[in-house]
């Protein structure tokens, strides 16, 4: 037997689950420069395989964030020269009344189409997950609006609800005697339609993806709790559920990123309108930078954006992990 | 190993050319123009038309030559055009006149247009190709403030100038020339129309609500729509565009001419001053007589509200007369006009001035200006475009060399546009663009009750400050 120490080998073939000490003699008999081969060449493929992917990404996200960065700390109208102008359109961004209040339309969309598409796309899957017959059928049918575009969508919803010429939804208030409201035009109603048909577009997705985690669930931790005397109710609340915390949170992560930049519903169906009902971040960036011709705020807007979407995945994945560690 | 590292390296070149052709440019390599298209563009209000068919022939020659008359490189040669609407009878006579040209002068030439109807996703779409030098050969364009920076950087032509070389500035009317000016009175715009802005009615409507006459002043405009409103119908019919910043502006041009908005813009006088308010106090009081969901309405389907008889007045023009009009021009018979009514004694306009303008006007970049044979396209196209105008149902910029096919009512209002002393200048226009965009966002608001006069006034003065005096 060797007495010497030897060096800590990870077996990849074992997939880490057997980890020993090596003989130092036996390394250096042969062994020691086909791992170091072998080390070298684990290292570069995972490079080779992300390397495109990489790229792209830091062409697409990275080098725009940057450029954007810098653009922020220029006043900019798409012609003639930069002028170099620090923070002022820092500044300039958050006086401005109307970014204020997009900000505010923001984390209400946020809060409630998020909320919306977490409890209506759990229940769809849960519902769909006891369903044996027709699954595929429905489930077409609940992804429908997820593959229409967000321009059709919207053509659909704002002549339902139009007055003139009387939409669906004006016509039936009429015949059940209610006063007709004009929701796209009420400043009352505009953001709760554009949070519902915003949720309505994207319910259908995660939907597909709670869905896909419930039936993962092992059926045998299924079936002994059946055994065990357990309900539907507390099949699902006490162990479906707790078991894709995991799939729950990444959707949490997905949504309030999402929603945070949510621009298509919002700007095709009212252009943030009427007054300033509906603007968004995104929507009031779009109009300052190409409507205004003041790049630079607008700049300063998507660094707010960035920094806005780090910060509450940040407070998400923060909290996910406590959920998690709770219920695994 | 040795096939896995051959097989991830394969995949990483899968991966990589992948992507490249899916960032690669899907365009056409067919460079010849030879094609007649028309695809939808992205957004649901723009479409991509490629106006002149270029069946080119192969024979042509690309030499330099004349051809009916005119002069021509005889070279393929295109004109990229974004333009408001395919609707319009101008931009018929405008596709007729290219046509003409292809046949009479240069088979090789094209006109490329994209039609945006949205003002706004127009403006920006412009705005975003500016940023990227690529403005396009010809474009519609308020003469606003981002107007004036292109200007300025010798971006785009002095039409002017080009009227000059071609001899043809004298056939132009005064408004014509004058709307799509620099403050320097420089033209750098085509108008293409002649366009008086008036209230079309409905006479049946005003006939059940028993209205005798037309308002001659506001508080009679307020009594018309108090009246048609208790008959049911609805008193103004009204889309959320350009039209509503035009009854914002209605107190203020009759109290003081242009000059408070020309002083507002320039941060001289506060949107919160005396005149000011009036606007808005206007605005808020009119605003309770426009149909439900007018913000989110288009013009084309209010329009037919008064053509129905289901609202009395609509505010808008000449170039209108293809909805309010027979086929020889004329008003339906249900249909009359009046103009912008007066305040009072003590207006500072005269009772005819109001709102005339050549249209939004369409801007020339340098580049293309200093073409050959765009000089040699547009000799021709001034040299038919007039004559072209009744036919198409519009009112010409410039002299006929006829009034033939002209209606008694075109005459009339031509006549108007000929000889208006002044014209209302449009509040959009002259605001620069940021605090124009304010005034498309909040004034709204102000008309449907969500913010007071003070409030409105208040957001502007601060958009002043941030915008033009800061």
């Amino acid at each position: 037997m060797c007495n010497n120490k030897g060096s800590r080998i990870h077996f990849p073939a074992t997939n880490g689950r057997f980890r020993g000490r090596v003989c130092s003699r036996d390394i250096q008999t042969g062994g020691q420069t086909e791992l170091k081969t072998k080390k070298s060449k684990k290292k570069i493929a995972p490079w080779l395989f992300s390397g495109p992917a990489l790229l792209a990404y830091t062409s697409v996200v990275i080098v725009p964030i940057i450029c954007s960065l810098g653009f922020s700390f220029y006043d900019y109208s798409g012609v003639g020269k930069r002028v170099f102008n620090g923070i002022n359109n820092y500044v300039r961004m958050f006086r401005d009344d109307t970014f204020l209040i997009a900000i505010k339309n923001n984390l209400l969309l946020m809060a409630g189409s998020t909320a919306i598409q977490m409890v209506l796309g759990l229940v769809l899957a849960i519902l769909l997950s006891n369903i044996r017959k027709f699954t595929n059928v429905l489930r077409v049918a609940y992804f429908v609006p997820c593959i229409i575009s967000s321009a059709a969508i919207c053509q659909i919803f704002s002549k339902m609800f139009s007055i003139v010429p009387e939409g669906v939804i004006p016509a039936l208030m009429r015949l059940g005697g209610m006063e007709q409201i004009a929701f796209l035009s009420d400043s009352k109603w505009a953001l709760a339609i554009v949070i519902i048909l915003d949720a309505y577009k994207y319910v259908s997705m995660h939907m597909i993806i709670f869905y896909s985690a419930l039936m993962d669930v092992d059926e045998s931790v299924v079936e002994a709790a059946i055994v065990d005397g357990c309900g539907w109710w507390k099949l699902h609340t006490k162990i479906k559920i707790p078991m894709i915390m995991n799939i729950i949170v990444m959707e949490l992560v997905l949504l309030i990123n999402g929603t945070l930049k949510a621009f298509d519903i919002s700007y095709i169906l009212t252009k943030g309108g009427p007054g300033t009902t509906t603007e968004l971040v995104v929507t009031y960036m779009y109009k300052t930078s190409f409507g205004m011709a003041k790049f630079g705020v607008g700049s300063a807007m998507a660094v707010f954006l960035a920094v806005e979407s780090l910060a509450a995945v940040g407070i998400v994945r923060y909290i996910g992990n406590k959920l998690q560690r709770r219920y695994t | 190993m040795k096939r896995r590292t051959v097989m991830s390296i394969l995949l990483s070149f899968a991966l990589a050319i992948g992507l490249l052709a899916g960032c690669g440019g899907g365009e056409s390599a067919d460079g010849t123009g030879t094609e007649t298209e028309t695809e939808a563009a992205d957004d649901d209000t723009a479409a991509e038309t490629t106006a002149a068919d270029t069946e080119a022939e192969a024979g042509s020659e690309a030499a330099a030559t004349e051809n009916g008359g005119y002069p021509t490189t005889g070279e393929e040669y295109e004109i990229y055009y974004i333009a408001i609407s395919e609707t319009g009878g101008q931009i018929q006579n405008l596709l007729d006149i290219v046509e003409m040209y292809k046949e009479q002068v240069n088979p090789n030439f094209t006109m490329t247009i994209e039609y945006i109807t949205d003002q706004q996703a127009r403006n920006q779409k412009i705005r975003t190709l500016a940023a990227s030098n690529e403005l396009p050969d010809w474009f519609t364009c308020d003469i606003d403030s981002f107007f004036n920076e292109l200007w300025d950087a010798g971006m785009v032509a002095n039409i002017g100038d080009i009227y000059d070389q071609l001899g043809i500035r004298d056939n132009f009317y005064p408004i014509s020339l004058n709307y799509p000016s620099t403050d320097e009175g420089e033209v750098c715009g085509i108008s293409w129309q002649s366009q008086s802005e008036f209230f079309y009615y409905n006479k049946d409507v005003f006939e059940a609500a028993h209205i005798d006459s037309v308002p001659k002043t506001m508080d009679e405009l307020f009594e018309v729509c108090q009246k048609i409103q208790e008959t049911g119908k609805v008193p103004i019919a009204m889309d959320g565009a350009w039209r509503l910043l035009r009854f914002l502006a209605f107190v203020p041009y009759r109290m003081t001419g242009n000059e408070f908005i020309e002083a507002a813009a320039a941060g001289s006088q506060p949107f919160s001053s005396e005149v000011g308010l009036a606007g808005a106090q206007f605005i808020e009081d009119i605003g309770q007589y426009f149909q439900k969901g007018w913000t989110t309405a288009d013009s084309t389907t209010v329009a037919q509200l008064v053509v129905n008889g289901d609202a009395g007045m609509y505010y808008s023009g000449s170039w209108d007369l293809n909805i309010f009009g027979k086929e020889n021009m004329e008003l339906l018979d249900n249909i009359g006009i009046f103009t912008l009514p007066a305040l009072g004694a003590d207006d500072a306009t005269a009772p005819t001035d109001g709102f005339y303008n050549g249209g939004t006007p369409t801007v020339i970049s340098a580049e293309c200006a200093a073409e050959e044979e765009f000089m040699n396209f547009f000799r021709f196209l001034w040299d038919h475009y007039n004559d072209g105008a009744f036919e198409h149902g519009y009112l010409p910029p410039g002299k006929p060399s006829s009034m033939e096919g002209a209606s008694e009512l075109q005459k009339e209002l031509l006549n108007n546009y000929a000889n208006a002393g002044s014209f209302a200048k449009c509040w959009d226009v002259v605001a620069d663009v940021a605090t124009s965009e304010v005034l498309l966002n909040e004034t709204p608001s102000l008309t449907l009750g969500d913010l007071t006069p003070e409030e409105w006034a208040a957001r502007l003065d601060e958009a002043i400050k941030q915008n033009v005096q800061q």
